[in-house]
């Protein structure tokens, strides 16, 4: 018996505790439930998923997406099929079923064969297709050793036994964990590597700004994220591949010592909100915004300024000891906002341009900012 | 067996340090009415927003644009609406000052950066010489925006730009020649034509 399970919080891992035979098709996991105990109404209730048993796949899988009677798209036909046969006027499995079986094998063999596994005449065994297990690779020292060269020699050898597993599966390291006793440590990839001499270098990198406070006795190094390698033919000239990959290479040794960040705006009228830093690594996400004239520097933190005004617009300021004179003065922009985030701003922007700048200040609340420098 | 890079040694074939025009009337003040890949350009004073426009002119397909930040100043919705690609903008941040220096050596020196801005505040000769050798490697332009005091100092910088905010435009010096601009919906305009400004599309309304 076969058991169908369509939902996308179906996994391999998952389908392990109710079947040894466990398969993954198009979202739908498929069980050989074959002598074993199997609820599928309380599996279904635990998903919220629709679960069919059956005695083929290609029954369970039908009835898993389609409700009866069952419609042609049921046998897993590619959409051109589908599309002819409709046209046809053969729109249910049993219109097929109708039909001689020697002349629609002759007009269309794989749609007899998806019919065949449908019925059972012919076998379809599961795919099965297991999770290899994670890369981790163990050092348990019989002496604790204390010196920076020794610690590096043990850690570079557990890297390069990562590495081979690695290569073994076509794999790169996306993000490894590097653990020495209490001390922990992640080295982040902009793409996947398994160069041992790479990974080996970047977790150096590392190690000489980790504080160890003690004997190492454990060393452990783990992939906690990996990726399928990703080969390409090099050219000698003009090599785009390989300005990709230094771009990589630089993300990856800068991002040992400081933040890499990709910068992505934010559709919010406070100019402090208007953008979000990411890591280069992170999965991007894209907001539509409007661009309005703004400093290239801010202040971290407006600045607070003394302003004479006249008629609301500032006329003078002093700033750093400086006394500023207003050339020309443009605003104001007014920007209300930031309720939910439990503080109220209410400000009036001018751009007011002096002899030396144009700076960028703000008047709330009777009070003056300076928050940036065009 | 040689290597890819090995045999491009061999070959002596080095990143593009071609030049690159402004697109703009600052060409007319420059020498070769371009700028050089692969060098240094000081800019001095208020001069952020001209050398993010020359960052922009410097980008080629494929390639990024590095601002080394540790002050954490820099806005991107500003870059964005001078017409960069945020996407090819990498912003690095959190870094002490010897590690801001050791960042911009890198990424001068990466072949996949065409630009570097940043705003170095104390510049010895042996890293200002450093960032230039690292620049000539890597066929980047390094843009270093720094204060009118620091004018004067020994440079290894190709081309020296002043700064300065003059009535509703900016002035800028190169060696004896000197410009007036404007910088508007992200293009240089000249102060005297503004109908003559840049024929550089951005491929988008900012």
């Amino acid at each position: 018996m076969i058991a169908a399970i369509h939902s996308p919080q179906a996994t391999i891992t998952w389908g392990d505790q109710f079947s040894p035979i466990v398969g993954l098709e198009h979202e739908t996991l498929l069980l050989d439930i074959t002598g074993l105990p199997f609820n599928a109404e309380q599996v279904a209730r635990m998903l919220d998923a629709r679960v069919a048993v059956a005695e083929t796949v290609g029954k369970a899988w039908a009835l898993a997406h389609y409700d009866e009677p069952l419609p042609i798209e049921s046998l897993r036909l590619p959409a051109e099929t589908v599309a002819l046969l409709s046209e046809l006027g053969l729109d249910r499995v049993t219109d097929l079923q109708a039909l001689p079986r020697d002349r629609l094998a002759a007009r269309f063999p794989a749609v007899v064969e998806r019919l065949d596994q449908f019925m059972g005449l012919l076998a379809e065994p599961i795919r099965t297709c297991r999770q290899p297990p994670e890369i981790v690779v163990k050092r348990d020292l019989e002496y604790p050793i204390e010196r920076q060269d020794m610690i590096e020699f043990v850690v570079a050898q557990a890297i390069e036994q990562v590495a081979a597993e690695l290569a073994s599966r076509q794999q790169g390291a996306i993000r490894l964990c590097v653990a020495l006793d209490g001390v922990e440590f992640m080295v982040g990839l902009f793409q996947p590597s398994a160069s041992s001499r790479y990974l080996r270098e970047l977790a150096q990198m590392q190690l000489e700004r980790v504080k160890i406070a003690g004997p190492v006795s454990r060393v452990q190094v783990s992939v906690l994220l990996s990726a399928r390698l990703q080969t390409h033919q090099r050219e000698l000239f003009g090599d785009s591949f390989d300005r990709q990959r230094q771009l990589a290479l630089f993300v990856d040794r800068v991002s040992c010592r400081a933040l890499a960040l990709r910068a992505v705006l934010v559709p919010d009228a406070q100019p402090e909100h208007a953008f979000r830093y990411e890591p280069l690594t992170a999965r991007k996400r894209t907001y539509r915004q409007q661009l309005t004239l703004r400093p290239l520097l801010v202040e971290p933190r407006p600045v607070a300024v003394e302003v004479i005004s006249t008629a609301g617009r500032p006329a003078m300021f002093r700033l750093d000891g400086q006394q500023h004179r207003a050339t020309r003065v443009w605003g104001p922009e007014r920007i209300q906002t930031g309720w939910w985030r439990y503080k109220y701003i209410r400000r009036d922007y001018y751009r007011v341009e002096t002899t030396t700048a144009c700076y960028w200040l703000f008047c709330s609340q009777g009070k003056w900012f300076l928050h940036g420098v065009f | 067996m040689l290597s890819l890079a090995e045999l491009r040694q061999k070959m002596q074939i080095r990143p593009d340090c071609g030049r690159f025009s402004t697109h703009s009337v600052l060409d007319r003040a420059l020498t070769g009415n371009s700028l050089r890949r692969g060098s240094l350009v000081e800019v001095f004073g208020n001069g952020t927003r001209l050398a993010a426009v020359l960052a922009r002119e410097a980008l080629r397909e494929g390639g990024a644009i590095v601002v080394v930040d540790p002050a954490k100043r820099f806005y991107p919705p500003a870059a964005a609406a001078l017409g960069i690609d945020l996407d090819r903008l990498i912003v690095i941040q959190r870094g002490s000052p010897s590690e801001s220096d050791w960042i911009v050596t890198q990424a001068l020196g990466c072949l996949a950066i065409d630009a570097v801005l940043c705003w170095p505040h104390k510049l010895d000769g042996k890293m200002f010489r450093r960032w230039q050798l690292a620049a000539e490697r890597g066929g980047s332009v390094g843009l270093l925006v720094r204060p009118h005091t620091a004018r004067g100092s020994p440079s290894w910088a190709d081309v020296q730009m002043v700064v300065q905010r003059s009535t509703g435009c900016w002035r800028v010096d190169i060696q004896d020649r000197s410009v007036e601009f404007t910088i508007e919906e992200g293009r240089i305009h000249d102060r005297r034509d503004p109908f003559s400004s840049s024929h550089h599309h951005l491929g988008r309304s900012v």
